[in-house]
């Protein structure tokens, strides 16, 4: 009987030991650098090395996501609004405002808004022009997707025309986006 | 390693020949469903804003004549291409239609040269945006 008593105690011990061995190896000390690190956070968690291949793809994708971070950062954001009021041939202008305001204006008149694009850097840009919102099927500009080169200027013509079918009182809103995309090979 | 590459083939086959099927036999299957040698049609310009998009993809299906009513969008054949419209009148010999963003009504078209109208859901035209941007793409290409 003490015997058995002695074995299950010592059984006992070998399974806290266990536990303790397993605690230690899951949860050793690590300082803050070590714990950020993403290449062990992964291989904690997944247990498996990355093989080259995804480790290629890895960075890939990491600068794929960078690049789109930066141009959407750099990009030219513009809030755009005109209102449709009754009556013909009727333009109300708010020249002093920062967004993209086309003002007021009545059915079939129309009313224009330039946006300066300048390159001052020694990379050549590729400009491309998006337009979201419920303003964006009214907006029509002449030019859209070109290279900018080192030094030069364009100024990019953007005018709406107020269509017969246009609701009056209404404020048609949206955003323009101005995309200066890297181009070095143009 | 041969049958891997047998096997990478094959199965590229089958991916031709799915897309193939989807780009021919689809336009062809819409042609006989929907009664009409067009059934498809995309939007070029503003004229129907905002039922209609630039940009968007609609359904055109074959209408007889007694079926036509005012309101309808109509598709119909004109020397530069095709128009699609709203119905705003019905004449004994033709139909005269007018863009919703346009001012003036378009000059008045014989029944013949209606081609179809738009196909609606639960009284709403049918309408994929963003489909008929190769249209409005090609289109200004060529006015360039």
């Amino acid at each position: 009987m003490e015997n058995e008593i002695e074995q299950i105690e010592q059984m006992g011990q070998n399974i806290n030991s266990q536990e303790n061995a397993i605690t230690t190896e899951n949860e050793p000390s690590l300082n803050w650098r070590q714990r950020l690190n993403p290449k062990r956070w992964w291989q904690n968690h997944v247990k498996q090395k990355l093989t080259r291949g995804e480790k290629i793809a890895a960075w890939v994708i990491l600068v794929i996501f960078l690049l789109v971070f930066y141009i959407t950062l750099d990009a030219n954001k513009y809030a755009a609004q005109v209102r449709t009021i009754e009556g013909e041939g009727k333009v109300g202008v708010n020249p002093t405002t920062e967004r993209l305001d086309f003002g007021d204006l009545s059915r079939g008149t129309s009313a224009v808004r330039t946006v300066t694009v300048k390159n001052n850097t020694f990379v050549p840009f590729f400009v491309s022009v998006i337009k979201l919102g419920a303003i964006s099927d009214l907006i029509k500009q002449e030019q859209n997707n070109f290279v900018l080169h080192k030094g030069e200027e364009r100024k990019i013509e953007m005018t709406v025309y107020m269509p017969a079918s246009a609701e009056i009182d209404h404020l048609y809103t949206g955003r323009v986006f101005v995309f200066k995309i890297p181009a070095p090979f143009f | 390693m041969m049958k891997r590459i047998g096997k990478f083939f094959l199965h590229l086959g089958i991916y031709l020949g799915l897309v193939l099927a989807v780009l021919f036999g689809l336009p062809r299957f819409l042609s006989w469903y929907l009664v009409t040698p067009y059934p498809m049609a995309a939007i070029t310009s503003g004229s129907m804003w905002p039922s209609l998009k630039q940009g968007d993809l609609v359904l055109i299906q074959g209408v007889k004549k007694e079926d036509l009513k005012v309101g309808d969008i109509v598709v119909w054949q004109n020397p530069q291409g095709f128009t699609i419209h709203r119905v705003a009148e019905l004449n004994p010999d033709t139909v005269v239609t007018k863009g919703d963003a346009n001012f003036t009504k378009d000059p008045p078209v014989k029944y013949e040269e209606v081609v179809g109208r738009t196909v609606k859901i639960f009284g709403r035209d049918v309408r994929l945006p963003y489909f008929g941007m190769i249209s409005v793409y090609a289109r200004d290409k060529k006015l360039k």
